[in-house]
């Protein structure tokens, strides 16, 4: 009777310890944020009604939301660390886009993480304001996917960064116009 | 949750305003009781009163029947913390009575036994012990009042006095009554309207024989006349006896002590952490944390973490999600008992900035990508 209570103590404590230091230790495999109540001060702006042919992403977690063409599949990685990839694409088309957002607490993109996801280096930096969050679009390379259009920017506490190919610049542009912070 | 923000915000804030004490309650602990033959030692095991605690009040009453006509009795042998409160005798009349009272508030390792010195009464006398233990008594003046004490003659009947205390709000009276007596025989009291006991016990069947007893009322008059302690045993006019009435103040709780401690914050959560440092003499039925992005934790855009049960001295913590990177928050513990509410001082974090991982080409994943001349994306 004891031995099974005294090894779900054990395992219970385990899994206290597990959990303190997940949240301590960086949060190195912390899934998505989730809203919190500090979040949930401010009322979210509500959905908006998409135009013809296209669709809205809305996260909540991450506080945007955008219109996608409704041709274009979703899809949502969990990075860890509070990151998340969001893949939008049609393969037979040949297009999409992903935007890979994540906790960031600096006002500018530092080095450190300009090195880490845009390897390729910047070229034609260019500064523009994206619903009202400054933002730099620029080109780099990637081994995967070859010539890229970059928009990265940064609002309240998150770092987007929005890539397609090259080729898709202009195609781009246009989606990112319907780009709302929530 | 806007709305449920801002009434934890008022709560707080009027929470500062509460009288900061309240009177707790008492409660009773339990008894032990024994007795001994003439000239030995009578041993009273404290270890059978079921959660004996620092804090509590412990009354011990020791009776001695004799007919010496002695006025030199009883003398508490580990006496060290308590106090007489009295020693009163009956030797007017052919059996004596001797009734003596002590007590004590017990530090952080209660007491395991008492022992009354049985060296003193004659030889043909037999003494007879019993203890009482109570909770939430207040430890500086335990007795609300000065306790009475009465004899009396030719009946084995003692009749605790009248007592007129200053605070009728949880205050609990107990009276101890012994007897001198040769009857024999297992004798007991039975007491009156309103008193509870089961510390009852009889001295040793000698020439001379007492009986003692002690009883609580929850719930006394004021001023409160206890009434008689029946005696079981034959009376008889050779009989004396002895009385206590006592008062007992309950403890003034106040709110409990709170300190804030360190965070330890990543990216999007943090872990808080407080302390209870003092009960304040009540244990805390909730304890948390106020936080959020407000320096002063009062206006908008902070939040109350709320953990419910009973809380002693201990620290404890929370952990705090949803957080922007790079942001100052701000964070205090705080805990409520009985009486109010404690606070820590108001402690702050800063999220963490950036510690996600590299980004991932996820797009087109999998699949060769070229450009054709026309500046058409062939995916396959």
């Amino acid at each position: 009777m004891w031995k099974p209570l005294f090894a779900i103590a054990i395992l219970a404590g385990l899994g206290l310890a597990g959990y303190l230091l997940f949240f301590t230790a960086g949060l190195a495999t912390t899934p998505s944020p989730t809203p919190s109540a500090l979040g949930s001060v401010e009322p979210l702006k509500p959905a908006r009604q998409a135009p013809a042919g296209y669709r809205e992403y809305r996260s909540e977690p991450y506080r945007f939301a955008v219109f996608y063409p409704d041709a274009l599949s979703v899809r949502e990685y969990d990075e860890g660390g509070g990151a998340t990839t969001i893949t939008f694409q049609n393969i037979s088309e040949g297009q999409g886009f992903q935007i890979y957002v994540l906790p960031y607490g600096a006002s500018q993109v530092g080095p450190d993480r300009l090195a880490k996801d845009a390897p390729g280096g910047v070229k034609e930096p260019k500064d523009f304001t994206l619903d009202g969050a400054p933002a730099n679009a620029f080109f780099s390379t990637s081994a995967a996917l070859g010539d890229t259009r970059e928009v990265w920017f940064i609002n309240d506490g998150f770092l987007y960064e929005v890539t397609t190919h090259k080729s898709l610049d202009s195609w781009l542009d246009q989606i990112l116009q319907t780009w709302q912070f929530i | 949750m806007k709305q449920k923000l801002l009434f934890f915000s008022i709560a707080l804030a009027a929470l500062l305003s509460v009288p900061q004490y309240a009177d707790a309650a008492i409660g009773f602990r339990g008894s032990a009781e024994n007795s001994s033959a003439p000239s030995t030692d009578t041993t009273v095991d404290l270890t059978t009163i079921s959660g004996l605690a620092q804090g509590d009040l412990v009354i011990v009453a020791a009776s001695v029947g004799d007919n010496d006509n002695l006025t030199t009795l009883e003398t508490l042998n580990n006496s060290a913390g308590y106090t007489k409160l009295n020693q009163v005798r009956s030797t007017a009349d052919v059996d004596d009575a001797h009734l003596s009272v002590w007590y004590k508030i017990m530090t952080a390792t209660p007491d395991s036994s008492v022992v009354i010195e049985g060296t003193g009464p004659g030889t043909d006398a037999a003494m007879a012990v019993v203890v009482m233990a109570f909770s939430g008594v207040d430890q500086g003046t335990p007795f609300d009042v000065a306790s009475t004490s009465v004899t009396g003659i030719n009946t084995s009947n003692p009749d605790p006095p009248s007592i007129n205390h200053n605070n009728p709000s949880g205050v609990w009276t107990v009276i101890a009554g012994g007897n001198g007596h040769i009857a024999g025989g297992l004798c007991t009291f039975t007491f009156p309207t309103g008193y509870t006991t089961n510390a009852i016990d009889r001295g040793q069947d000698d020439t001379f024989d007492t009986t003692v007893g002690m009883g609580y009322n929850s719930s006394p008059s004021d001023p409160e006349d206890p009434g008689v302690m029946t005696h079981s045993c034959a009376d008889s006019a050779d009989n004396a006896w002895a009385a206590f009435t006592m008062a007992l103040r309950p403890a003034v709780t106040v709110a409990p002590t709170v300190t804030t401690g360190s965070a330890s914050a990543g990216v999007l959560a943090a872990v808080i952490n407080g302390n209870i440092t003092v009960t304040g003499g009540a244990n805390s039925t909730v304890r948390g944390f106020a936080w959020g992005t407000s320096a002063t934790l009062v206006n908008g855009g902070a939040a109350t973490t709320t953990e419910t049960g009973s809380f002693g001295v201990a620290a404890f913590s929370k952990i705090v999600s949803g957080l922007i990177a790079g942001k100052q928050y701000f964070f205090r513990a705080y805990a409520t008992n009985s009486a109010g509410t404690g606070y820590g001082s108001i402690a702050n974090f800063t999220a963490g900035t950036d510690t996600a991982p590299s980004r991932k080409m996820r797009i087109f994943e999998g699949y060769n990508v070229r450009v054709l001349d026309g500046g058409r994306l062939i995916v396959r």
